[in-house]
């Protein structure tokens, strides 16, 4: 079920494209072939004949960053939105339906501004509008036709059907047996051009459901949100990809249009497909579907800007759970040379057994495991580089950041050993690699540096930047963002009204 | 033409810009399209048949060419899973596993081998689960003799250093102090050890005492026991000639001796669970419930009529009916499915929802309705279509690359499946009818007879739970100050 889950696993993702090129740039140059549509959307292709199946990726660069103020959730929401199907696909009379789903809309805008505004005068009205909205959906239903569009492409034997949604970008994927390429255009096409929003306001609920899992039971979801709500002040960043709850639970089909409308232009997407087909097979294919879909103005930019930090920001995170921390720093994104030299720097610290963050923290008995990433929460404004670790008990987060302040110090106090660079850059291409074997990676990868970095190249250009990084390089970084006054420290503590429970279970055992 | 834009979207002016901005684009035409519509070529792919070797010493290794990336990959299967554990000490095949990997090898200290391997960008790490440990390589291919060397040493020759052995220890208290810190790991954990019972090997976990009671020598005694090359499937793809890489494998093997393994007896699962509704509380806003009771045998003739089952029930693809009534419908959980998974012994059947406390009541009927009602009718015809083309049809994503293939092909000669069995599986769900599927619903199901397990905030569900059935409360074994 990992399907929409990704806003709550970005740090996952942050690994996967925090790692990068090296003897795969070769690899791809020569193989990429670009097309570029009329109406602006781009496609990156890829032939790899090992199997009749194809990996297909669409990007838009769209993402928590660009929700207006009140309607954080929306461009996740709207993810989960695009699998309720379009005027064929998902209904059986798209002409009645929509007159229901418009009735529904005008109940469920009402309903959100006056639960908003939550005056006590209001309370009859609300219940009323509940019930009408109720009733409206239940007429609705009557057209659906649930799910239909993850049917037709399951059983035409889809694999890693999935979306996820970043503050950067949305991201929809599947790989598809190589006969279902038109298959796939239509229905993706279809999707961008005629989505119907039906189950708007149950699929709301799920994906409040989805925040309750990956947030609020979930001590590090909790962290993280927490974290990097406090690490920005001004900048989008700080609201989480998957929403305030308030927030989301006042969310609306209107909205969500007209954000579509906005973002989801040809122009502001890009495709990559990575697997067994002829380019000059599957360019016809894509003119004639994607093309046929009306160009739309450029998105508005994201004007807010982060101001620098002031001064050290701390902040703790009352969860039932084992303490956890998290140090996080200020830095600028790609492609500015010192987000290259972080790569580098990250690497020093935390990949691989002998890094010297994993080897001072785990392998002296300090910490159980310990972990750090470049670009949090995404790469399109000045970002965060983020280190979390666990301690062993009994080190408290407090023995363990000393401990890590310590190896941080080393880094601006000493240039690092020329043996040991040339090891961090050789474990950073080789993990680069090994991140092209599937179609899926591939596709991902691509599709990932078009939108944020703007150009695909970005990975061919890697390497040799990170060949160039020098020992000076990584010291003066070190001593310029691994500062005092840059750093944003989270932790997990034990609640401070310790145990609750055993009031309530005596109760319980009372009532039994 | 401008009449029809506005009619159409009329009201939102950046599209009627993009218009006027580009006259020539009308509409997208393919609005009504419905993808039935479309021709598709038929699919001709026979997949590459890995080479299956067996070396001198008894060890089966699975081999197969790809020049696609100049990498390889290795994976060794072992034998040696937690249910082996002496009970007690619980954990034992865990960090055997682990201290394999950092406790030296051949006379090298871990921290070495570190270093060695990561001086070539290379990786080894080990996983270990209830029946079998995995060892696996990953290295460039330039630098695969060493690496080879490295793993081979690491799987063969491990020494077990005292001091790693104290580290991997105190890391397995912590994950134990650590163990009740996700909701839904509690659930899943008290779940099997309900139905299974707490001794059995396939529920069993570990303790502060299981985990200390293990020394240096219960290690190098288990390793020597299960660690043999009759006891091991290789799988090995990427980047080299099948003959040189055989032909280095038996020079790296050579000197590791096959020897009988003997298991110890691992008492048959018995049907002894007491159904009931069981609540743990656990201070969070979202409650986990997982209902259901004892599932299969792995080769059971039902096997592929369960595969459908699932589908129909519980598949997380959209497409089954768990899904679509307590996610789409009713928007009650992000995540729920139900399965029966089949095991060595009895596995488990398993439906799982995670909603907010205040639905738990509503998500739990629901889920047990659901369940009842596999029993009740067969599938619909388009119900059995969808889950046997949604099977059949992505069937080739388990073998569409070649280390995929030779894992697979590895990992179930090692459970016991057939040789045939990848080939013969399609042909196997093809041939389910819908009565077969009732059928083994109405055997392997019961839903009157479940345990269902509650974890969340009791304050908040014991009202509504009560209302379900009659409430046991279970407590939770706590190790906090332990260790």
């Amino acid at each position: 079920m990992i399907r929409r889950l990704v806003w709550a696993t970005a740090v996952l993702l942050a690994v996967f494209w925090g790692g990068a090129p090296g003897a795969g740039a070769q690899l791809l140059q020569e193989r990429v072939a670009e097309h570029t549509l009329k109406n602006g959307m781009k496609f990156l292709l890829v032939e790899r004949h090992q199997a009749p199946v194809f990996s297909a990726v669409i990007a838009f660069r769209a993402g928590g960053v660009d929700e207006a103020a009140g309607e954080s959730g929306l461009a996740h929401l709207l993810e989960h939105m695009a699998f309720k199907g379009t005027q064929v696909i998902g209904t059986k009379n798209y002409r009645k339906e929509k007159r229901l789903l418009e009735k529904i809309d005008s109940i469920a805008v009402e309903l959100a501004r006056l639960e908003a505004s939550g005056r006590p005068e209001d309370a009859e009205r609300i219940s009323k509008l509940r019930e009408q909205l109720q009733k409206a959906q239940q007429e609705a239903a009557v057209y659906v036709v649930p799910n239909e569009l993850d049917r037709i492409y399951s059983v035409n034997g889809a694999e890693d059907l999935n979306a996820w949604t970043s503050k950067d970008m949305t991201a929809y994927v599947v790989s598809l047996p190589s006969n279902k390429l038109e298959l796939w255009a239509l229905i993706e096409s279809q999707r961008m051009a005629t989505p119907v929003f039906r189950e708007f306001y149950a699929e709301r609920d799920v994906v409040c459901e989805e925040r309750l899992q990956s947030v609020e039971n979930n001590p590090f979801g909790k962290l993280y949100e927490v974290l990097i709500a406090t690490a920005f002040a001004a900048h989008p960043y700080r609201t989480p990809t998957g929403g305030w709850m308030s927030d989301l639970r006042t969310l609306t089909r209107p909205q969500a249009e007209r954000f579509r409308r906005t973002y989801y232009v040809p122009g502001n997407a890009v495709a990559a497909l990575v697997g067994d087909f002829r380019t000059e097979d599957v360019i016809p294919v894509l003119e004639k579907y994607f093309g046929a879909i009306p160009p739309g103005p450029p998105p508005p930019p994201v004007a807010t800007k982060e101001e620098a930090q002031s001064g050290e920001k701390r902040v703790k995170v009352e969860f039932a759970a084992q303490p956890h921390l998290l140090i996080a720093y200020h830095k600028p994104t790609l492609p500015d040379d010192d987000d290259f030299v972080f790569d580098v720097l990250n690497a020093v610290l935390t990949e691989g057994r002998t890094s010297r963050l994993y080897s001072a923290l785990v392998k002296k008995n300090i910490a159980l495991n310990v972990s750090s990433w470049t670009s949090e929460p995404g790469a399109r404004y000045p970002n965060l580089f983020l280190i979390s670790a666990v301690p062993m008990h009994p080190h408290s987060v407090e023995d363990l950041e000393k401990a890590i302040y310590a190896e941080l110090e080393k880094l601006k106090n000493e240039p690092v050993p020329d043996e040991e660079l040339e090891k961090a850059k050789s474990l950073l291409t080789a993990e680069f690699l090994r991140g092209l074997q599937t179609n899926m990676d591939l596709a991902e990868k691509l599709a990932y540096y078009q939108t944020v970095a703007g150009d695909w190249r970005y990975i061919l250009r890697w390497e040799e930047r990170i060949r160039k990084i020098s020992a000076q390089d990584v010291q003066r970084v070190a001593r310029k963002y691994l500062v005092e006054r840059n750093r944003v420290v989270a932790a997990v503590v034990p609640p401070s009204g310790k145990e609750e429970t055993s009031a309530e279970q005596s109760a319980g055992g009372a009532e039994q | 033409m401008k009449a029809a834009y506005r009619v159409r979207v009329c009201a939102v002016l950046l599209i009627s810009v993009a218009l006027i901005c580009s006259p020539s684009w009308g509409s997208y035409p393919y609005a009504k399209l419905r993808p039935e519509s479309l021709k598709q070529k038929p699919l001709q792919f026979s997949p590459p048949e890995p080479h299956r070797a067996v070396l001198p010493n008894g060890m089966v290794v699975y081999v197969l060419e790809d020049r696609s990336l100049p990498l390889v990959s290795v994976a060794a299967y072992v034998k040696a899973g937690s249910v082996y554990d002496p009970p007690e000490r619980i954990g034992l095949a865990s960090i055997v596993g682990s201290v394999m990997r950092t406790g030296g090898a051949a006379g090298k200290s871990g921290d070495q081998i570190d270093e060695e391997l990561e001086t070539i960008a290379a990786s080894v790490d080990c996983s270990v689960g209830s029946e079998y440990a995995t060892v696996r390589l990953s290295t460039l291919s330039r630098h695969c003799e060493k690496a080879l060397q490295l793993f081979a040493d690491i799987l063969t020759k491990p020494d077990f250093q005292e001091d790693k052995l104290n580290l991997a220890k105190q890391q397995a208290l912590e994950a134990i102090r650590r163990r009740n810190d996700y909701p839904y790991n509690i659930a899943s954990r008290e779940f099997a050890r309900l139905v299974y019972g707490k001794e059995s090997p396939w529920a069993w976990i570990s303790t502060p005492d299981t985990i200390k009671a293990i020394r240096r020598s219960d290690l190098v005694e288990f390793h020597s026991k299960f660690y043999r090359p009759n006891n091991t499937i290789l799988a090995v793809s990427g980047d080299f000639k099948k003959d040189e890489i055989i032909q280095q494998l038996n020079g790296l093997f050579a000197s590791w001796q096959a020897q009988e393994v003997v298991f110890p007896k691992i008492q048959p699962v018995e049907e002894r669970f007491t159904p009931g509704l069981y609540l743990i509380h656990k201070d969070v806003p979202q409650s986990v419930i997982v209902m259901g009771h004892l599932g299969v045998r792995r080769l059971s003739p039902e096997r592929y009529a369960i595969q459908v089952l699932n589908s129909v029930l519980g598949a997380e693809g959209f497409i089954s009916r768990m899904v679509s009534r307590v996610r789409t419908e009713r928007g009650l959980a992000y995540s729920v499915w139900a399965a029966i998974s089949p095991g060595a012994d009895r596995g488990l059947f398993r439906a799982v929802a995670m909603t907010r406390s205040s639905n738990a009541a509503e998500a739990i009927k629901l889920m047990r309705e659901t369940i009842a009602e596999m029993l009740s009718k067969p599938p619909s015809d388009e119900e059995m279509a969808v889950a046997k083309n949604t099977i059949v049809n992505s069937f080739i994503f388990e073998y569409d690359t070649p280390e995929k293939l030779v894992n697979a092909r590895a990992e179930l000669e090692l459970l016991g499946y057939p040789p045939d069995y990848l080939k013969t599986f399609p042909d196997g769900i093809r041939a389910v009818t819908k009565q077969d599927v009732l059928a083994a619903a109405r055997k392997y199901l019961n839903p009157d007879k479940m345990v269902i397990l509650v974890v969340g905030n009791s304050a908040e569900l014991r009202k509504q739970l009560q209302e379900v059935g009659s409430v046991t409360d279970l407590a939770l074994e706590s190790y906090e100050d332990g260790g």
